[in-house]
């Protein structure tokens, strides 16, 4: 969490944004068990990106990757579109917010796996914001409010134990801050 | 997991809590029975006047008993029984059936809490 850590080229944020959106389209191709629920997998990616190139170049991986999925899946602008975007905002709030926990406090440093907790609650709650006050707003809608979020918490865990193992099969950062065998 | 995490993702359990708290609630009480044949509904009973109903389904009589409330399967001409294993039905949006019989009861309540359908 250096301030002085170098962020990625906007070419290699485009190659991590692609490979996102790869995930979330194979992922939207796979019915999830209970509607409304599934893993959020393309996330790992905005997870690695940040805790190992920061929040700017996350920021710019998830918003690619919520408006070029939005495009190949063919929700651009309906609501689906809205609600992934609230969701990414608010996780996106809470990477920001986990940043500049680390920057005021080194000494107790949250890892990938505490921001993606953090991240998969806010992103459910962004997301159930929108689709409570605007697109169902009936009350009724409530009660599921709690088995959202502890499916949150349990599957953002998880994806946060995945982005882990990755970053640490990923190989070192160079000093310009990415290495790639193409290089 | 670092010290941070734990005691991040401890407050988000406890956020987790407190929304059950908040929001889960079970269905209110039932008010009146919805008893259907073959899909078609044949009764409704009033749940705030006890008695017992006899239902004639596909293969014989089902038999409900109603207390101030609450309503039960007490016979079914079917073999598992699972209709009268599933006890007594006292909220609004449970169910049981005797499939065999084509005999299915739903709950329904009125008022806060009332809900369409629980499913197990």
């Amino acid at each position: 969490m250096s301030p002085g850590r170098p962020s990625l080229s906007d070419a290699q944020i485009a190659g991590f944004a692609a490979i996102a959106v790869l995930v979330h389209l194979v992922e939207a191709g796979i019915p999830s068990p209970v509607p409304g629920i599934k893993p959020g997998l393309a996330n790992v990616i905005t997870l690695i990106v940040w805790a190992r190139w920061g929040l700017r170049s996350a920021v710019w991986v998830t918003g690619l990757r919520v408006l070029v999925g939005s495009l190949l899946v063919g929700s651009f602008m309906a609501p689906g579109f809205w609600l992934a975007a609230a969701g990414a905002s608010l996780s996106l709030g809470t990477l920001a917010l986990a940043t500049g926990w680390n920057r005021a406090l080194p000494r107790l440093p949250l890892t990938v796996v505490g921001a993606s907790a953090l991240s998969a609650v806010a992103h459910v709650s962004g997301q159930f914001l929108l689709a409570w006050r605007v697109f169902v707003p009936h009350p009724g809608l409530l009660h599921l409010l709690p088995l959202l979020l502890a499916m949150a918490l349990a599957l953002g865990l998880a994806t946060g134990w995945l982005a882990q193992r990755l970053l640490q099969r990923l190989p070192a950062t160079t000093a310009d801050g990415y290495t790639s065998t193409h290089e | 997991m670092s010290l941070a995490d734990r005691l991040l993702v401890m407050v988000l359990f406890g956020v987790v809590g407190l929304s059950f708290a908040a929001f889960w609630t079970p269905g209110g009480p039932a008010t009146e029975a919805e008893i259907r044949v073959g899909g078609e509904l044949v009764a409704t009973l009033d749940l705030s006047h006890p008695g017992e109903h006899h239902i004639e389904g596909h293969q014989g009589i089902s038999v409900l008993r109603v207390e101030p409330g609450r309503l039960r399967f007490v016979e079914s001409p079917c073999r598992n029984r699972v209709c009268i294993h599933r006890g007594w039905l006292n909220t609004a949006g449970d169910s049981s059936a005797c499939l065999p019989n084509r005999v299915s009861v739903s709950l329904r309540g009125s008022g806060a809490g009332a809900v369409d359908a629980v499913n197990h």
